[in-house]
């Protein structure tokens, strides 16, 4: 090769490569740009996540949309809508069978297409008639009679009747997602074929509310018993499963004769796209109407694009740290005291939750029945050290924190050089979901940073509190806690009840086998104009009722 | 040719066996399993059990193992964990999305190495070639998952050309073919650059040459067909390797195929979906692997000779 060739060559690769650079610095440009409007969204979120109370709303005018329209429930007058409406999802449907999933994803889907005996309203808070007209209890909450609706047709054109939530209850035996409820009931009879009596194991005044959960949906005995593999999804709710294909999409379509009247589209497909950029932009581009999860540092892309709105609502799903309290170092409570003094909570949710979040002061959901503000461990550096001598005179603590990766990761490592400062060294262990959720059931880490969606009803402490229990991370055991919760679940008394609940909290409060972080803000990226959304503090949104203007 | 065809099957049952051995047991070992994210959240520990005694997770690996292909000797891959569905049917559902964005990549790689490299090696050591081979190389640069977005942002967003993603037209197909297409552009160019290089020294070229031969026939008849062997074999190590999946792009691209099915179950410790997906595509592998060896036959008739002797000589022996 001559000199010049070399030379024309340099040229040539240097060129590339200054293409290149200006590609990533315009790369760069667009996502500082767009870093700078997450936080102005954020900053939104921070303000308007302090309004939030009791019952989840939905927040028209948060995220620069100021004109209040942000998901309006009923349609405007007037404007045509669509027919199709495709949701991209971040997790896909791996089944169309409730009994064998209940998350969120799967959840939509439940609430679209099938009913419980009741519905809890979010805009109340109170549990309301669905499959059920009325309903009462004797026994102290042992036992409960439900007065169906009468007329209310299944997908496949059976009526609803008193048989097909005896058949629904007995099903659920040994199924993935209902045997807890199952393991609840002493026996489920049919009066008439209106009338439906169910006795439980134990008094549960709660019992109405669990009512009104996924999980409890009725299913059609003729369906499943006809087809056992698409029976499952034969609901009375207004859709119905049209097509399915594990881990691809789920189209349903309207069901005319729905009880609960026609929805406002024709079809609704669920789409999986698990990479949150492309979501996005299929969410931008018209190819989606509704973006699920849309990723933090995108929020504010969907504030900035006038064809997009941002559904923001204060998200009832805790983050938190347990300890191991069965196993060191993690058993001693004045290390855990220590820990929950030196953990600077504001530095966390600005940076982990990009301030999207309010912050948790006990540890019990905000909207769930008996919670009290506690405060929160404000940080003290001076109580810190004073638990921490007395946990280690001499000092050289070292704690495992298991976590799963993600905004957990970085709580993780902020809580690293936090604690160091105390002297406590934070060793981080990274697990995928999987590896972290069984190694934490297990028993066999420290301490984690995990989360959990609080339900309504007070008794759902129960199974992070309950020894035994799967999402109990702290392995806490504390037989006072358990008795409270037994006498609280069947107290009428709702002063006192409230009060069991109080001492509850006190009580983990106190001994510290979790540290409440947070709450973390729920974002949906829709089109501009889409409403009939019913917001779930939980993230299990109902999208029976949703509408999308058409172009 | 048959009697190789038949041995080169029947060494794919040690294969599978070995395959099917590793990926049960690595599963086994790794941290976590099916039950805990299968369960609800308030799942207590006789739930978990009860679960695991209906997947039949409480009892040791081994018999698991054993189990589990002495179903696959009656033809049942066994059922998903997650999903409750046949693992073969499942798999069979992915696969012809894999199929077709594996060809459509061969094509575009195909289609844009070999012109190159012919190109590439008529012009050795001349500006051409720098600029193909530099060009060829920045198709293995950029990762998968970035150029992805880069092209849904450009052709998509901006352009309104293409879907960003899915399997619903036929225009889906050009965003995540692309994306894999350059990539394996760079092994394929320099490939058929070198291979053509070799060719274009022999003397029997210089023959053609001297006889008044066009060069542009000499170069495509003459030279491309002998220098044809190691592209091939390239091409079918990459179809190869498509057809086990492209993770990043079919997770870019939401392409329903093989290698998501077979990462997200794995996410999920979902070990019969993982063992008879990764068993099926070692089946599939091993059977365009075969294919490509046959294709050398029909492209060098040396080797076709080969084979013939072989069975002559067997015959007569």
């Amino acid at each position: 090769m001559t000199k010049k060739m070399y030379r024309m060559t340099a040229i040539l690769m240097a060129a590339v490569m200054v293409a290149g650079t200006l590609a990533g610095c315009s790369g760069g440009g667009d996502q500082s740009q767009t870093t700078a409007q997450a936080e102005a969204g954020s900053t939104a979120a921070a303000d308007s996540s302090g309004t939030a109370g009791g019952a989840a709303e939905t927040k028209g005018g948060a995220a620069g949309t100021a004109d209040g329209a942000v998901n309006a429930m009923t349609p405007p007058e007037g404007v045509a809508l669509k027919d199709d409406i495709v949701i991209g999802m971040k997790s896909k449907h791996t089944t169309i069978d409730q009994m064998e999933a209940s998350n969120t994803q799967h959840n939509y889907m439940w609430r679209m297409i099938q009913d419980t005996l009741v519905h809890f309203n979010n805009a109340t808070g109170e549990v309301e008639p669905q499959l059920a007209t009325e309903w009462s209890t004797e026994d102290g909450g042992k036992t409960y009679i439900f007065k169906l609706r009468d007329g209310v047709k299944f997908h496949n054109g059976e009526t609803f009747k008193a048989s097909d939530v005896v058949f629904t209850f007995n099903r659920m035996e040994g199924t993935t997602s209902c045997n807890g409820l199952f393991l609840k009931v002493e026996s489920v009879e049919a009066v008439d074929d209106l009338t439906v009596k169910m006795v439980l194991v134990d008094p549960n005044l709660d019992w109405p509310y669990m009512m009104t959960l996924p999980t409890s949906c009725i299913q059609s005995e003729k369906a499943v018993t006809d087809d056992p593999t698409k029976g499952p999804a034969v609901g009375t709710g207004p859709w119905m499963v049209d097509s399915y294909e594990f881990g691809n999409y789920t189209k349903l379509v309207a069901f005319e004769d729905s009880w609960r009247g026609a929805p406002n589209a024709k079809t609704f497909t669920f789409r999986y796209i698990p990479e949150d950029s492309a979501r996005l932009i299929a969410l931008q581009n018209g190819e989606v109407d509704i973006c699920a999860e849309p990723a933090m540092i995108e929020l504010g892309t969907i504030v900035d694009d006038p064809n997009l709105d941002l559904v923001q609502y204060d998200g009832g799903s805790l983050t938190y740290m347990a300890f191991n309290t069965q196993k060191e170092p993690a058993n001693n409570e004045d290390l855990r005291k220590a820990i929950a003094y030196a953990i600077d909570l504001d530095t966390i949710i600005a940076v982990a939750a990009e301030g999207n979040a309010r912050k948790a002061t006990s540890f019990w959901g905000w909207s769930e029945y008996g919670y009290v503000d506690l405060g929160g461990y404000e940080r003290d550096l001076d109580k810190a050290k004073e638990y921490y001598a007395k946990a280690y005179p001499s000092g050289g603590a070292t704690l495992d924190v298991s976590v799963s990766g993600g905004e957990r990761k970085t709580i993780a490592e902020l809580m690293q050089s936090q604690l160091k400062e105390i002297g406590i060294t934070v060793n981080i262990v990274e697990l995928d979901s999987a590896g972290l959720s069984t190694t934490t059931t297990n028993g066999e880490h420290q301490s984690c940073i995990y989360g959990m969606g609080f339900n309504i009803f007070g008794d759902d402490a129960r199974r992070i509190l309950q020894p035994g229990s799967a999402v109990n991370k702290a392995h806490y055991d504390s037989s006072k806690v358990m008795e409270l919760l037994d006498k609280a679940v069947c107290e009428e008394d709702e002063a006192q009840r409230k009060d069991y609940y109080k001492q509850i909290q006190e009580d983990v409060y106190e001994h510290v086998p979790y540290i409440p972080l947070y709450f973390a803000d729920g974002f949906i990226g829709v089109k501009k104009g889409t409403g009939g959304i019913d917001i779930y503090p939980t993230s299990h949104h109902d999208y029976s009722n949703i509408f999308v203007p058409a172009e | 040719m048959h009697r190789y065809i038949i041995k080169r099957l029947f060494l794919m049952i040690p294969v599978i066996i070995g395959v099917s051995f590793l990926v049960f047991f690595i599963m086994d070992m790794a941290p976590g399993d099916a039950v805990d994210l299968m369960a609800p959240e308030g799942a207590t520990a006789e739930d978990l059990d009860a679960i695991r005694h209906e997947l039949g997770l409480d009892q040791p690996v081994v018999i698991r193992y054993v189990k589990y292909m002495g179903g696959m000797l009656h033809g049942d891959m066994g059922v998903s964990y997650v999903s409750k569905t046949d693992v073969f049917d499942t798999y069979m559902e992915k696969l012809p999305a894999t199929i077709k964005l594996s060809f459509a990549s061969i094509l575009v790689s195909v289609l844009l190495s070999v012109p190159l490299g012919i190109y590439s090696a008529t012009k050795q050591g001349t500006l051409q070639d720098n600029i193909s081979m530099v060009l060829a190389m920045i198709g293995l640069s950029m990762p998968n998952f970035w150029l992805g977005l880069l092209l849904i942002i450009a052709f998509s967003l901006k352009l309104h050309m293409f879907p960003s993603g899915g399997d619903q037209t036929l225009s889906s197909i050009v965003l995540p073919a692309l994306t894999i297409g350059t990539g394996l552009m760079a092994t394929l160019t320099r490939t058929t650059r070198s291979s053509m290089l070799d060719v274009l020294k022999q003397e029997y070229l210089r023959t053609a040459r001297a006889k008044g031969i066009p060069e542009k026939i000499v170069v495509m008849s003459h030279a491309l067909r002998n220098a044809l062997i190691p592209i091939i074999t390239i091409i079918g190590t990459q179809l190869a390797g498509v057809l086990g999946g492209s993770v990043l792009t079919e997770t870019v691209f939401a392409w329903p195929g093989v290698g998501r099915l077979i990462v997200d179950s794995l996410n999920m410790r979902d070990t019969p979906l993982v063992t008879g997906s990764i068993i099926m595509t070692t089946i599939l592998l091993s059977i365009v692997l075969l294919l490509v060896d046959l294709l050398y036959a029909v492209v060098d008739p040396r080797i076709k000779a080969q084979y013939i002797t072989k069975r002559g000589k067997k015959k007569h022996g």
